[in-house]
Order: C-alpha cells, then structure tokens, then sequence
C-alpha cells in the first residue's frame, strides 16, 4: 500500500516536472529512446520486469488522470462550493488518515447519482449523490468506497483485466475514459466494499448508513427504470450489495452526522431539487422530498417543488395534491414567487378565472420582471377579455 | 473478336448506368431553385427558399444522445439547409403526441397552454448532449397559422464548442407536435440567414 503511495507521488511530481519543462521533456525523451535502444540491444524483452511495465502505465494513467483535472478546473463541470469541499476532504482524511495528502475531492457539476475515483486519488462527487446522501456516514461509505478503488490500484488492474494496455488499446480510449472508470469487476468492487466496511468502523462511523444509501440509489434506479444499466449497476448486484453491508453491520454503530451534513449540502440538495423539476424527474424529487422531510422544514420553498412534481406527473389526485402543496409553500413562504405564477395556471385550468386572475396578479407584482412574463400577461389578457369576469 | 470487345463495352456501360442511377436515386439532397416550392408535412404546408436544399436523409428519424447513448426516435421531418447543416439548418418536424417529448417520456395534448409546451421542450433539449452553456435569450407566446404556441430563442455550445444560436417555434394540434427551427453559428450565420427562415415561416399553411 505505501509503496502504491510513494509511486504515485514519485510520478505526480515526474510528470508534473514534464509538463512544465518543454526542455526536459526533450530531454528525458532523447535519453528515453537512448535507454530504451540499449535496452534492446542488452537484454531480451521478456526480461522487463513486471514492476517496470507497471511503472509506465501507471505513469502514463497519472498523466492523463492530471491532464483531466487540469482540463475540469478550467471548465464549469467543477461546482464550486469550498465549504462543502473543505468538508468532504475532512471527512476523506477521518478514512484515510494514512494516505493524507493522496485524496483531493472535487464536487462534479452533474445531478447524476455517483462518484468516481481517478487511479492518482482525485475523487469526484457528483451534485446527485450529495443530495441524495442524507447523513455524513452515508457520504463517508461513499468516499471510504471510492478511496478503496485508489489505495488497491483498481483502476490500472480493470484496464489490464479488460487487455486495454497489453492491446495498445488504452492508447486510443478517451481521457475520460481512463482517467477514471466506473465498470470495475464484481470481484473488484467487493473489494473495495470491504476495505470500505473497514474503513467506516475505523473512523467511527455507523456501518449502518451504508446499505441506506445503497437502498436509496436502488430505489432511484427503479423509478428511473435503470437498475440494469447505470447508476453503480455494475456494482455486485445494488440488492445483493445492500444485503451484504446490512449484514456487515450488524452489531456495529457510530457517528451518523445527520444535522451537520444537511446543514452543509442543503443549497446542494435545493439546486439538485430545481435541476430535476426542470428535467421532468418528477418521481426522483418526491422520493427526495419523501426521504429527507427535513428538508421542506428547512426550505419551505420545497413545498413549490413538491407542488410541482405533482403537477408534472398529473396522476389521479394529483391536481389536488399540488394545489395542497402550493398553498402550503404561499404559507410559509409568502415571497417566492413562482408559486403564484403555478397557482394562477392550476386556476386557469380548473376555469376558476377569478382566482386565477388574483394570483397573476400576485405573481407578476412580485416578479415584474419574469422570463415567462409574456405568456402569463396573455393568460391574465385571455381570461379578462373571455367576459367571465364581470 | 470484334462481337466480344462490343459485348464487353455493353457490360461496361451497363454496369456504370446502374452505378449512375444507384447514385442518383440515394442522392439525398435536393436544391430549391425556384420560389413557391410548397414543403408538406402532415398537416403542415410552406415555401422552401429559393437556392436552399431540401434534404430527405433524415426524413423519418431524430436521433438524440441522452444519457450518453444514441436514442432514435420515429417523427416526420424535413431539414432545409444553405451551406450545410453544421452552418445553417431549417429543421421542420412533426413528433406524434404520445411521443411528443421522448426524452424526457411526456407526451402533449391540444389543451396544453404555450408555456406548459415550451416547458417541456427545454427540459427535453436539456437532457441532450451537444447542448452545452444553454442559454435562454427569449421566450414567449406567438400564434403560428392562428394556433397558440411558443418561440423560443436560445443559445448553446456544441461538442466542439462553437456557440449556436436557435430559433424555435412549436405548437400543437391533434394530430401532432410540430416545431420549426432555425439553427447556425451565432457568429454571422444566423442574422444572415434568419431572412430566409423568416419569410418561410409566414408563408405557413395548416391545414384540418
């Protein structure tokens, strides 16, 4: 384990030398083929040692892992939080207090619900997973999981598993690609439940919240009909999984964490909140909403949210729940202004045109300046030269 | 000997007719060269501007990346373009209401008000990739061919990163969800031919 250690700081910082030495890097090329022509001469090829040819790929993988996230901090796929980040990477250092300075966590603009670990210790978090995690040991299963992939060498073993670098494949896979994968074998992944399980127990937290989280990405796959096909799908069977931590954790308990992480994540669970209404996931915001009830005390805004999913799913009743639900939102929450706006069409709708007329107006009173400002101002002409409006 | 080499030419030239009209018939592009060519599709009929072409390679098919996998879905559509689709595309489609909105699994009535509508078609267009940086720039209720529908002016980055701008119309009726837009390079593309999607669009026929 050390030794993985040492190698990867060995070349971080060779390859970081390259990258910033055009010189050099003539240099140690020149002297490379040189080396390299000698080498030939000298000895058989099948006497390179198997040290050696993994000292290269994982020499090559680092480059690439270090090129990528070079290439996210420039781009907006980082979500810039410090606080939550600083957070995450204590909690990283609570797991892996002996590999310090190996870890280094980005929050990954996505509202997918995953994480992924590069072979050189960058762990990213996406915004989904973080807001479906509702306790801080919920989240530290996570990370122990993924720096479980780093510390075991994962990510170079998969790639030799799949003849990716004896193929020269690997040379013309995408970046992304090899920077971090997520389809790791059952062996692989259980692997690294395991060192994860240890892990939790060391830094104290309850082992318990690990098949919770695993419980809740299940049953998000299930609405999103993809329990096959993604969201760690390729994880031994997510059921199985969730089995075999509950069974693990049977006697153990610890630190959950449960106010301090939804103090910490809640802008990233109320972002994550729009992101799916705006997507049409409807089901995913009231399973969320369902799951984590603090967060409609926390936020009364949710009640919008839930008034909204209701909306978009129009099932039988729904219409009735989600006039409940804006009414709630208008109650404890007077000022936010898109629950009139959705008050005012639900009325409309429902040709209750007085009512309707009162919450546009409402509506466009306290957001004069509104994107949708033209159609709810047509509605509002609409329904006054209709004539049902004395 | 003479009856041979004639028996070789006629082959030769049997042989290059057939490849002549394999060619042809595939061709998939066609060239508008005089005004007041109607387009039809279902219900919908418009004038193709004159030195645009009409392109039929796609004429069943809307493909979209969601979730990183090509998605194929069964519409009717005709693309129009000038200098090629990466630089100026007219795309005119017509998606069956039970399928209205395929990517996001919403289907649309006639009884959809325009920004229940629009609503769907940017959370449609923002589960595909190629639509980096969306960027919403106008909004609002139009009337296209006396039916109630929306336009919306958007901006985004594709793949490579070249900024686009699109103009999109969309409305519904019973028998179909129809949009009809126009997409190019923001940078000088689209104002330059934005005359030319104009004048198609108020040349709109909808017919029962």
């Amino acid at each position: 384990m050390y030794l993985i250690h040492f190698q990867v700081k060995y070349w971080r910082n060779r390859i970081n030398c390259i990258i910033d030495n055009r010189n050099d890097r003539m240099k140690i090329l020149i002297t490379s083929i040189c080396l390299s022509l000698l080498l030939t001469a000298a000895i058989d090829n099948n006497a390179i040692s198997a040290e050696t040819l993994l000292d290269s790929e994982m020499g090559r993988l680092i480059y690439i892992s270090e090129k990528y996230a070079e290439n996210l901090r420039k781009s907006d796929l980082i979500y810039q939080d410090e606080d939550v980040t600083n957070y995450l990477q204590k909690i990283m250092r609570k797991l892996y207090p002996d590999y310090e300075d190996v870890f280094k966590i980005h929050i990954y603009n996505s509202s997918e619900i995953n994480a992924s670990a590069t072979i050189d210790g960058h762990i990213y978090v996406r915004l989904g997973m973080l807001a479906k995690a509702v306790n801080e040991a919920q989240i530290a299963s996570v990370l122990a999981h993924e720096g479980a992939h780093v510390i075991k060498n994962h990510l170079l073993e998969s790639l030799r598993n799949q003849k990716w670098i004896e193929t020269g494949l690997g040379l013309y896979a995408s970046d992304t690609a090899l920077a971090h994968i997520s389809d790791y074998s059952i062996e692989l992944e259980q692997e690294a439940d395991d060192e994860g399980f240890r892990r939790l127990i060391a830094a104290k937290y309850d082992p318990k919240e690990a098949a919770k989280i695993f419980q809740s990405m299940a049953n998000e796959a299930k609405i999103r009909h993809q329990l096959d096909d993604s969201l760690y799908s390729s994880h031994p069977k997510l059921l199985d999984r969730i089995d075999y931590f509950a069974k693990l954790s049977k006697g153990h308990s610890g630190h959950i964490g449960k106010e301090t992480y939804l103090e910490k994540t809640s802008v990233i669970k109320l972002e994550c909140l729009r992101r799916n209404i705006t997507n049409y996931r409807f089901n995913s915001v009231l399973l969320d909403l369902d799951t984590n009830k603090q967060l409609s005390k926390l936020f009364p805004q949710s009640w919008f949210y839930i008034g909204e999913a209701y909306r978009q799913r129009a099932a039988e009743n729904d219409a009735n729940n989600s006039e409940n639900a804006y009414l709630k939102a208008i109650e404890l929450k007077p000022g936010f202004a898109p629950t009139y706006r959705a008050l005012g069409i639900l009325y409309m709708k429902k040709q209750q045109h007085p009512k309707a007329l009162a919450y546009f107006d409402k509506y466009l009173a306290k957001s004069p300046d509104a994107q949708d400002k033209l159609y709810i101002t047509e509605y509002y002409n609409e329904i006054k030269n209709s004539g049902s409006i004395q | 000997m003479n009856t041979e080499v004639n028996k070789k030419s006629i082959a030769k030239i049997i042989i290059l007719l057939c490849c002549v009209s394999l060619v042809a018939c595939s061709s998939p592009w066609v060239l508008v060269t005089r005004n007041n060519q109607t387009l039809k599709l279902g219900q919908l009929s418009l004038q193709a501007p004159s030195g645009w072409v009409i392109s039929n390679e796609h004429a069943n098919q809307y493909a979209a990346i969601v979730e990183g996998e090509q998605v194929n879905y069964k519409v009717d559509r005709i693309m129009v373009t000038k200098n090629g689709i990466q630089l100026d595309l007219i795309d005119i489609l017509r998606f069956e209401l039970s399928e209205a909105f395929p990517n996001i699994g919403e289907t649309a009535d006639n009884t959809m008000l325009p920004s229940e509508l629009a609503e769907k078609y940017l959370a449609e267009k923002q589960t595909e990739s190629g639509h980096d940086d969306f960027t919403i720039v106008k909004n609002e209720p139009v009337s296209i061919a006396l039916n109630r529908g929306f336009r919306i002016h958007y901006q985004f980055k594709s793949n490579e990163g070249l900024q686009y701008d699109k103009l999109v119309y969309g409305f519904v009726t019973t028998k179909g969800f129809y949009t009809i837009s126009f997409r190019a390079p923001a940078l000088h593309y689209f104002k330059f031919n934005l005359v030319d999607f104009n004048t198609m669009l108020n040349s709109i026929v909808i017919n029962s």
